[in-house]
């Protein structure tokens, strides 16, 4: 009896360090106004891969109750906490006329591969500030092309210029290993934060950029945004 | 050893021949040269008739070759055989190249810096004596040249801008020696506010790319795009003597 | 034994500091920046804009845009893709200039040493080439593999396997399916390279300037780099194809257009064999640049149509235009135009906040066209009428193809075009659109009633003749258009009898006259 209650003070207090150490943040992003009319895409370009029918355009994408797809969250600026690990593989695939991952989170200072899974040639083609830019021909005898190093945290638009305007992604290349991309209902999850009071961005690449402050204390804490279309 | 009299024609003429066609700069047309040829044929003819021992020499083996003999050899038969094919040819190609109508489109020719109208003449650009705003002006100048003339008259105001080959008038290369240099600015003023389309008649106005620029740019422009085309070129403007 | 290897190392130390030191001075990154930026502020900043932006005064007028030189994105290189050029790279542009484009060449102007100048100064527009630690990698053109039918066939292979077609068309006109969508990295509008006219092409258009490009790509354009794709020996059985779409040498302006007299009727469909055929209208096709028409508002500064090519013949009873231009795509009016950079960046929100949410108007095209100007009659001595469509005094005659039909008018002045009667209308033809390239007959009878307004075709006269074209896609219409200048059209007479007929007989008169000669001779055989 007095070893099980010593074994669970030693437990409940182990637990209580940990909550008092790192916590999670989890939430939604939301539409703030009334969902437009969506665009549609016109498949006018190899339909007999991209496939045939119009497509959602990917810059908007919500779900029945207006949450935001493809969104990214990143808190800012946190002390101690994991690292950022740059060594994981990342495959970003071309499929179908499509990028996968619409946006794809990049640790500063990784490579990735570009995979073309469709029997047509495509290319990569990125548009950085920073980053060495890059545009490859990727036909059908290329499978993989891996990209050089991203050292440096920016945005970058992604497309294929032979499927222009079917084939957008954007590439964040994150120095937070606290960034992740909201799903497509909108819901985000981050774990493994230590407690403290951060701010948070939200970006959006038709919404634009939101920062909210949120604090976590063990536990999950709670962030639901709405973003509102960028002005001007 | 001594060559034969006709040996030493044959020399001469194919010598002069060979002068006229290639040492004469700029080259002859084959019209003169067959004139000039022509003329030194009939020359050597009267020098070897004038004693009857020349033109034996001359003459005899010229004739001793056209009459035969049994006992030619096969080299002299086959020069004769191609002598009798070659010099009928040769006068029945001439025939046909005089006989061959050529046409030759009319040859323009042109006044190319004419004589401008009173009112354009003595005229004085209102900007060349302002010290004080002239690299401004200048600078004007250049954003109108860049905007308007460059498509033409080029980057480097040499005529060759992207557009030039175009035009059958070449426009103006502005980097030349003896164009802006030897013109005054109202000469200049006049063509640019006029265009080609104000040009006399002996200055071909219907070929002129040279568009009317008052239509299009104000006189101040006008006044300080020529201001930039002297002081990019580093010419000074011809001025009253 | 010892001192005599260190005064060796020392003499090659020596030399290689030497040799080092002009390799140095080879080098165009050894400018004086500050001596560059007088001479940009003077000579660059019209186009290229003061602070490096691609936005001088003159830049919008320019198509291709002057570069940018902030974005560090330079398209004619030795390096791989997505690198900065070598100072050589830059070198070579600023001396060479960039043909077709703004860029002329620049070594009648400054030396040497003040291209290095202002190439050092261009650089220190964009933090990439500071940041440049490594020397960098350059591409290399490997052993040629001369051009040859069999290099051509694997080219060709490339070319499709590639699918270099997708932007470059089938036939290399660049009009391929994703041709008009395309923008550079700036967002501007950009169209695919024509292959077939390589006297176009910025970087060069030999096969050693085309495997260059394949393997670097264009940065800063859709054109990627397929150097990942291609060998040596690929590269340059691609580069052999594609100069193969191009004439072997620039075609130069010849200013009579000869038209030769043909037996029969003139078919007016331009696939027609006759077309082809040398005995009939498969003769010499005359090429005449096409530029902006700069002269009138509204001024074109930037026409699709650069080069016209034209063929024509005749017959006792008409005259026939064989024309052929390249156009990147086939408008019409009220067609709506592909949307340049696929999806559009209007705002996804202004439906919803605009009261009716009325849809934005869809963009359309105009008509392409193309036109054949004479002087309305024949003119005394040299006079022509004004070039660009004529004068008060003196008027043209217009024979138009517009999307397919065909009208004659008159005009004495850009603003003053007049359509001719429906009873005066006797243009035919035939022809139209196929792979980035129109082929249009044009025929009318050689003589008509009006004399006034249409000219009159008689064998031995020369008649000036001019062209328009005009791109329907570029927003091209009335004065916005391409334009030509005045060249001269001749229907060759048939040749003349005596042509065939004098010749023998003066030949045979020789040779008979030699004939009595040699008669003559052996006669007086004694006396030789």
């Amino acid at each position: 009896m007095k070893k099980s209650f010593v074994f669970t003070t030693v437990f409940l207090a182990g637990f209580g360090v940990a909550t008092a150490q790192a916590g999670s943040l989890s939430g939604t992003i939301k539409l703030g106004v009334d969902a437009p009319k969506l665009p549609m895409v016109k498949v006018d370009k190899d339909p007999e891969v991209c496939g045939a029918a119009d497509r959602p355009s990917e810059k908007l994408m919500l779900s029945k109750d207006k949450g935001v797809a493809n969104a990214v969250i990143t808190i800012k600026d946190v002390k101690g906490g994991k690292a950022l690990d740059p060594s994981k593989k990342i495959e970003f695939v071309q499929q179908k006329c499509r990028f996968h991952p619409h946006v794809l989170i990049i640790p500063k200072g990784a490579v990735i591969d570009v995979v073309n899974n469709d029997p047509i040639t495509h290319n990569i083609h990125t548009f950085p500030k920073e980053n060495p830019p890059l545009n490859k021909a990727q036909p059908t005898t290329l499978k993989r092309i891996t990209s050089p190093k991203f050292e440096v945290a920016e945005t970058i638009k992604v497309q294929c210029d032979i499927h222009r305007g079917l084939m957008s992604a954007w590439f964040v290349v994150a120095d937070s290993p606290y960034t992740v991309v909201s799903d497509a209902s909108g819901n985000f999850k981050i774990s493994d934060v230590p407690d403290g009071t951060y701010q948070v961005e939200i970006w959006h690449e038709a919404l634009g950029k939101e920062t909210k402050e949120v604090t976590i204390k063990g536990g999950d804490a709670k962030l639901d945004v709405s973003l509102l279309p960028k002005k001007g | 050893m001594r060559i034969p009299l006709i040996g030493k024609v044959a020399i001469i003429w194919v010598s002069l021949y060979l002068a006229l066609k290639f040492l004469v700069s700029p080259s002859l047309p084959s019209s003169v040269i067959f004139m000039y040829m022509s003329l030194i044929t009939v020359c050597i003819l009267l020098f070897v008739s004038v004693f009857p021992e020349d033109a034996e020499a001359f003459f005899g083996p010229i004739k001793r070759f056209i009459a035969g003999d049994q006992t030619d050899s096969a080299v002299r038969k086959l020069g004769r055989v191609a002598m009798f094919a070659i010099i009928p040819l040769f006068f029945g190609h001439r025939s046909y190249q005089a006989n061959m109508p050529s046409y030759e489109p009319p040859l323009e020719q042109r006044i190319v810096h004419p004589a401008p109208p009173t009112e354009f003449t003595g005229m004085y650009n209102p900007y060349r004596e302002d010290h004080e705003h002239f690299a401004e002006n200048v600078k004007r100048g250049g954003e109108v040249f860049y905007r308007n003339c460059v498509f033409c008259h080029g980057d480097k105001l040499d005529g060759t801008g992207i557009f030039a080959e175009g035009f059958n008038l070449r426009p103006a290369n502005f980097q030349e020696n003896g164009v802006i240099n030897m013109l005054q600015e109202s000469y200049l003023f006049w063509r640019i506010s006029k265009g080609g389309i104000g040009l006399p008649e002996e200055s071909t106005p219907w070929n002129s790319a040279m568009p009317r620029w008052e239509a299009i740019l104000p006189e101040e422009d006008r006044w300080k795009a020529i201001l930039f085309l002297y002081d990019y070129t580093g010419y000074k403007p011809r001025t009253w003597e | 034994m010892n001192k005599i290897v260190m005064r060796k190392v020392v003499i090659l130390l020596f030399l290689m500091l030497l040799s080092s030191n002009s390799f140095a001075q080879e080098k165009s990154g050894f400018g004086n920046v500050e001596a560059g930026k007088k001479i940009y502020t003077k000579r660059c900043i019209f186009c290229h804009g003061e602070q490096g932006g691609g936005d001088g005064p003159a830049a919008e007028r320019f198509n291709p845009r002057p570069r940018d030189f902030t974005m560090g994105l330079f398209k004619y290189r030795t390096t791989p893709n997505g690198m900065i050029p070598t100072d050589d790279d830059l070198f070579k542009v600023v001396t060479k200039g960039l043909p077709g484009t703004g860029m002329p060449s620049w070594e009648s102007i400054l030396s040497s040493q003040e291209r290095r100048d202002v190439i050092a100064y261009v650089k220190t527009f964009t933090k990439k080439f500071e940041r440049q630690k490594e020397a960098l990698p350059v591409i290399e053109v490997g052993k040629e593999i001369a051009s040859s039918d069999e290099s051509i066939e694997k080219g060709r292979a490339l070319f499709k396997s590639l699918e270099c077609f997708k932007c470059h068309g089938n036939e290399g006109r660049g009009n391929g399916p994703s041709a008009l969508t395309l923008t550079d990295d700036k967002g501007d509008p950009i169209r695919p390279r024509n292959l077939t006219l390589n006297w176009h092409f910025r970087g060069g258009g030999e096969a050693k300037d085309i495997y260059m490009r394949v393997n670097t790509g264009l940065n800063g354009t859709p054109m990627p780099s397929f150097k990942d794709s291609l060998d040596n020996e690929k590269s340059w059985h691609l580069a052999n194809f594609v100069r193969s779409l191009s004439p072997s040498s620039r075609p130069e302006i010849n200013g009579v257009i000869k038209s030769k007299k043909v037996l029969g009727n003139i078919p007016a469909d331009p696939s027609d064999p006759f077309w082809q055929d040398a005995g009939a209208g498969g003769g010499a096709e005359y090429w005449f640049p096409m530029v902006g028409q700069v002269i009138r508002e509204p001024r074109h500064f930037t026409p699709t149509v650069r080069d016209i090519f034209v063929k024509s013949v005749y017959s006792d009873k008409e005259i026939a235009f064989l024309l052929r231009w390249n156009d990147p795509s086939e408008s019409k009016d009220g067609e709506p135009l592909p949307v340049v950079g696929g999806e559009g960046d209007e705002d996804l929100f202004e439906g919803a906040t605009s009261a009716g949410g009325e849809e934005k108007p869809v963009a359309t095209a105009l008509d392409d066209a193309v036109a054949i100007q004479f002087p309305s009659h024949a003119l005394e001595g040299l006079r022509k009428p004004y070039f660009l469509m004529g004068d008060e005094k003196n008027g043209v005659n217009l024979w138009t193809w517009k999307a397919g039909r065909l009208q004659e008018s008159n005009a004495n002045g850009i603003d003053k075009e007049v359509v001719q009667g429906s009873a005066n209308q006797a243009l035919s033809g035939g022809g139209g659109y196929h792979e980035g390239q129109y082929k249009v007959v044009i025929k009318r009878s050689l003589m008509t009633a009006d004399q006034e307004k249409d000219m009159q075709f008689e064998a031995g006269k020369f008649v000036p003749i001019a062209f328009y074209a005009w791109d329907g896609h570029n927003a091209e219409s009335n004065t916005k258009r391409s334009i030509s200048h005045w060249y001269f059209l001749l229907l060759e007479p048939p040749i003349p009898r005596d042509v065939y007929v004098k010749p023998p007989l003066v030949a045979f008169g020789v040779f008979g006259c030699l004939l009595l000669l040699q008669r003559k001779l052996r006669k007086n055989h004694g006396k030789l």
